[in-house]
């Protein structure tokens, strides 16, 4: 029973530890609550429409018989191409 | 071995810090950063960015050498050639530095791990390429967790990227005055109306200003904020859409100073080919490693000191042909070249916390050559500056120092006289020798032909302190 006790202990330890370390973690920087609240209203959005994108490109892949291309990884080539990162 | 000194602009961070030794920069990993260090590591992140030449290679060395304690790692970055910041990047370098966060990012997102922040002072110029820095920036990803350098990128990279593309370049300047970028409601408030007929800008400057002003001071807001998701793909979204935005904005080089200014000259072909010769031969003369040159322009001669084996740093007050000289370093391919914008009347000042941040443009010195080529006349007449203060200036950055003197006869000259008064009676070729005679020797003195121009190559009578 007392084994047990202390190991709990070191358990729960652990788990504030943790915790504590992963929010310093980030804490560094403040994000500004104004730009978090609109991030987390915007992104709903946004991914909405990053996610039909992709799909997007899918879709013109299959038909076109090129493999697909994730946005983003556009950017890349592009990139590639004009020597300018 | 001198002892450790811990680098100014490095504390904000608690995970770690640079300093140097004998001059070397090194990072210190803190036991707090531990989990994010090596997760950067196992992810694969690490090999896959500087694989890809995005993020600056390091080796570990010694923890010993560690000068606090607590530590987890002591590494040894590559030394970047030179320092510059993002008031001094032409339109094309900050967007360029703005695309390759995002990259990172997206990468970083990919791996499982998030950039902690998006400072565009993590970015330097190396070879041409933007190239990050900062080995700390990297922590790994929770699920669900908004994008924390979200402000931080629009402040630093968009709001300048939109005022210069929208407003005006010479906008780029309130990155001196602000150095953690641009505040929102003060970029939106700048911003033409139509400006909110773009998406990107709308979302990311306008829509995201007049959030920070609503949610300002609410401490109810703050404990919302904390708990505040974001899916995964909701954050590729506003990656994507941040990039979309960077890419959307442009600007063309239009009726500034000097982007012309070859094309505008007094000089004859064949006073041109001889003076691209004279220059040549005496750069060579001095095998520097290291040569600013001031006074620029679209780098003409900036790059015939790149073929001649030094690390080059071609300076000019025109943002247009500062950005023409990095447009042409991109189809050239890697060089040590490195243009950028300064105002020599108001050089760039040691700024940020305790005015000592950001390195003014004396203390990145001195170098072994400084080429000043059809400039002296723009300082000691368009700006009053005797040419005892200009020799004064240049002497403890210029080891060796290759000047061209322009006479009051020269029709550029002759161009700055003609609306005001001559009260230049100490500039002439004798005050211009005596003047630089106080602190260096002539090497050479080359009359440029076809014109009545003169080219010296100068050396430093005494060594400049370190």
């Amino acid at each position: 029973m007392h084994r047990f006790r202390r190991h709990a202990q070191i358990l729960a330890l652990a788990i504030v530890i943790n915790f504590v370390l992963t929010a310093d973690a980030s804490a560094y920087l403040d994000p500004g609550t104004g730009s978090f609240l609109f991030q987390t209203v915007i992104a709903v959005a946004l991914g909405a429409a990053f996610t039909l994108k992709t799909y997007w490109q899918r879709v013109k892949g299959f038909f076109s018989g090129k493999p697909p291309v994730v946005p983003g990884a556009a950017a890349k080539s592009e990139k590639d191409e004009s020597g300018v990162a | 071995m001198v002892s450790p000194e811990a680098i100014p602009s490095s504390f904000r961070d608690p995970d770690g810090f640079l300093f140097t030794i004998d001059g070397v920069i090194h990072r210190q990993v803190n036991a707090r950063h531990q989990k994010s260090w090596d997760a950067l590591h196992e992810s694969g992140l690490y090999a896959r960015l500087v694989g890809a030449g995005l993020l600056v290679e390091h080796e570990e060395v010694s923890i010993a050498l560690a000068p606090r304690p607590n530590a987890h790692r002591v590494i040894r970055p590559r030394a970047i050639p030179f320092i510059s910041y993002p008031y001094e990047w032409s339109f094309s370098e900050l967007k360029d530095a703005a695309l390759a966060t995002l990259q990172i990012q997206r990468l970083a997102i990919e791996a499982g791990m998030t950039l902690k922040d998006a400072s565009a002072y993590n970015i330097q110029f190396d070879a041409g390429r933007p190239i990050f820095i900062d080995t700390l920036s990297f922590e790994p990803y929770r699920e669900g967790a908004p994008w924390v350098a979200y402000r931080q990128f629009c402040q630093h990279f968009l709001a300048p990227l939109a005022l210069i593309a929208c407003c005006d370049v010479r906008l780029s300047q309130l990155l001196r005055v602000y150095i953690d970028g641009i505040p929102l409601d003060l970029a939106s408030g700048l911003l033409p109306l139509r400006t909110r007929f773009r998406f990107g800008v709308l979302t990311h400057l306008h829509l995201h200003a007049r959030s920070q002003t609503r949610h300002a001071d609410a401490a109810a807001d703050g404990t919302k904020a904390r708990s505040a998701q974001v899916s995964r793909a909701g954050l590729l979204g506003l990656l994507d859409s941040l990039e979309s935005a960077v890419r959307g904005l442009a600007w063309k080089p239009a009726g500034t100073e000097w982007a012309d200014y070859y094309c505008d000259t007094n000089y004859s072909g064949a006073g041109l080919a001889h003076k691209a010769e004279l220059v040549r031969k005496l750069v060579e003369s001095v095998t520097p490693k290291t040569v600013w040159d001031l006074g620029g322009n679209t780098g003409v001669f900036s790059r015939l000191a790149v073929d001649a084996g030094a690390q080059v740093v071609s300076w000019d007050v025109d943002p247009a042909a500062v950005e023409r000289s990095y447009l042409e370093l991109q189809r050239e391919g890697p060089r040590a070249l490195l243009p950028l914008v300064l105002d020599l009347t108001n050089p760039s000042g040691s700024v940020g916390w305790a005015n000592e941040e950001r390195m003014s443009l004396a203390e990145r010195g001195p170098v072994d050559l400084v080429m000043a080529l059809a400039l002296i006349h723009h300082l000691a007449i368009s700006n009053n500056v005797p040419l005892e203060r200009i020799a004064d200036f240049l002497a403890p950055l210029a080891r060796h120092l290759l000047i061209e003197f322009v006479p009051k006869e020269d029709s550029q000259v002759q161009r700055l006289l003609a609306t005001r008064e001559d009260i230049f009676d100490g500039y002439t070729q004798s005050d211009f020798e005596a003047a630089f005679a106080r602190h260096y020797e002539t090497v050479e003195r080359q009359p440029i032909r076809e014109t009545s121009r003169t080219l010296y190559l100068l050396r430093r009578k005494h060594s400049i302190p370190a």
